[in-house]
């Protein structure tokens, strides 16, 4: 009737033992297989053995336990409010443990860059049309890139990791400066400005690029194609209002010029697949535009705001490489 | 010079900028991740996020409070986030789900179990506050300062397995009082037993 384990029987006393081991005494990996193997054996082993971690944790709370000079003085029963006010040093701090640990906040730009304080302290500048999600309430340094361009600034950490998930691809820094980009195709690039940045892909996390200063890694499809940077200051030129593109697909580029701003840009999915290498400022996007035609077997057909980029005829529809 | 005695300027000390830290960091980490992995699975929360959220805040914590071994402090506060993580997911499963019929029944006392009620912690301050004093030290000395068993004994001069024989009474007494809604000493074993 009662879910409750007898803690007298010898599944709760042997459940009650393991948890006083894992409190009060070492516990390398192996005693962690063996515990492992304990609670699968029988349903009710695990149940024993949360009731009696639940108790050690609430006794770790406990007021009168933390403070027993104030015993003898006076009845601290007497007074509930004493306790209920008066919380403990340490669970003061586990409070604050799980306050810190709030549900993570999306950071998004419209057609605006926007630079965002990260948690840990490092920072980042988002591109127009970005989203950056902190990928865990418990790791401040992990976040999930899920739409646009960010350039990173992360602040070094006591050697610990800073991770930025692109799709599939997930790139680790200590400490640097780099720039992420997913495009509307898939294709994730990476380019650092200082520092190195490990780039890993997949389930399997292979690492498939090691990047320093000036480099780019361009991942796509799960293959990764290296290259180098004009400067390293270019790795987010974007931020000086320049965007630049090496073989990413057209459909990437009007992506991004939308974000930006372009709203009445179009292009036909034929048209999208081909590939381009172009550099440019933004301010100038409509004389790119206008010449894409000199430089991609294009056509720019203009309606009303409408600016439709398609496939011109007669060209065949396999994208050149 | 005793550690109660610590000189002024050491008072705001955090456990990040002691020695110690990284030696715990060193020491513990390994365990305690393959602990969280053990008793908890593979996540989520993912069990390196938790270990590394428990050594943030022990880094961050004034050293010159009662906490003695930062190990048992790591290991309570990443069980606790787990927990608590878990809670949070299973509510807002709950939530989502409200539209569709409750597919587990016993969903909710499961998570109402892993909740020390209010009502039951007032009984424990009750069971605790009745305790023989070698008692009340040793779990005071495992539960609030964090000490292992070993550095109990070492400390009061008994071997660790009094010690743990101690704590585990106690820690039965304060099990069939939460079970039974009744606090009953008996079982304990008598100050006149210590030895060295």
């Amino acid at each position: 009737m009662n879910a409750t384990v007898d803690p007298d029987s010898p599944i709760g006393r042997e459940a009650r033992a393991w948890a006083l081991a894992v409190s009060g005494e070492p516990f390398p990996p192996e005693r962690s297989a063996d515990l492992r193997r304990w609670l699968d054996a029988d349903p009710a082993h695990a149940r024993a053995y949360e009731e009696a971690e639940a108790v050690l944790l609430a006794l770790s709370e406990l007021q009168s336990l933390a403070h027993p000079a104030l015993q003898p003085r006076r009845k601290p029963l007497a007074r509930p409010a004493a306790w209920i006010g008066g919380v403990t040093a340490l669970a003061a701090c586990l409070v604050a443990a799980v306050f810190i640990a709030q549900p993570p906040a999306a950071l998004e730009t419209g057609a605006q860059p926007r630079q965002v304080a990260l948690r840990d302290g490092s920072t980042a500048v988002l591109a127009p049309g970005s989203r950056l999600v902190p990928a865990s309430r418990w790791n401040d340094r992990r976040y999930v890139l899920e739409r646009g361009e960010a350039f990173f600034s992360v602040r070094k950490a006591e050697g610990r990791r800073f991770q930025v998930e692109v799709g599939e691809t997930e790139i680790e820094v200590l400490g640097t400066r780099f720039d992420a980009r997913t495009s509307a195709s898939g294709q994730v690039r990476v380019a650092v400005e200082e520092g190195r940045v490990a780039v890993y892909q997949g389930e399997a996390r292979k690492e498939v690029a090691r990047l320093a200063a000036g480099d780019y890694v361009l991942v796509e499809n799960g293959r990764a194609q290296g290259g180098r940077l004009p400067a390293p200051t270019e790795a987010a030129a974007w931020r000086a209002g320049r965007l630049a593109y090496a073989d990413a697909p057209l459909g990437d580029v009007v992506a991004d010029l939308v974000a930006r701003g372009h709203a009445g840009l179009q292009v036909t999915p034929r048209a999208a697949a081909l590939r381009i290498t172009a550099s440019f400022q933004l301010d100038q996007a409509d004389r790119f535009i206008a010449s894409l035609p000199e430089i991609l077997p294009v056509s720019v057909r203009s309606s009303g705001g409408q600016r439709t980029i398609d496939v011109r005829p007669g060209t065949t529809s396999s994208p050149p490489r | 010079m005793s550690t109660a005695e610590r000189p002024e300027a050491r008072n705001d000390e955090l456990w990040k900028d002691r020695s110690a830290y990284r030696r715990a960091y060193a020491q513990d980490w390994g365990d305690l991740c393959a602990f969280l992995r053990a008793r908890f699975g593979a996540g989520p929360p993912d069990p390196e996020d938790v270990a590394q959220q428990a050594f943030l805040k022990l880094g961050e914590r004034p050293s010159d409070r009662s906490l003695e071994s930062p190990r048992a402090f790591v290991f309570r506060v990443a069980i606790n986030l787990t927990l608590d993580g878990r809670r949070r997911r299973q509510r807002t499963a709950r939530l989502l789900d409200a539209s569709a019929p409750a597919l587990e029944p016993d969903d909710a006392p499961d998570v109402e179990r892993a909740l020390i009620a209010r009502d039951d912690l007032k009984l424990l301050e009750k069971v605790v506050a009745g305790l023989p004093d070698r008692h009340r030290r040793y779990l005071a000395a495992s539960r609030i300062e964090g000490l292992s068993f070993a550095e109990i004994g070492r400390r009061e001069g008994v071997s660790e397995a009094l010690v743990r024989k101690t704590i585990d009474e106690t820690t039965a007494v304060c099990q069939r009082a939460l079970a039974r809604g009744v606090i009953d000493y008996r079982g304990l074993s008598r100050e006149r037993n210590r030895r060295s």
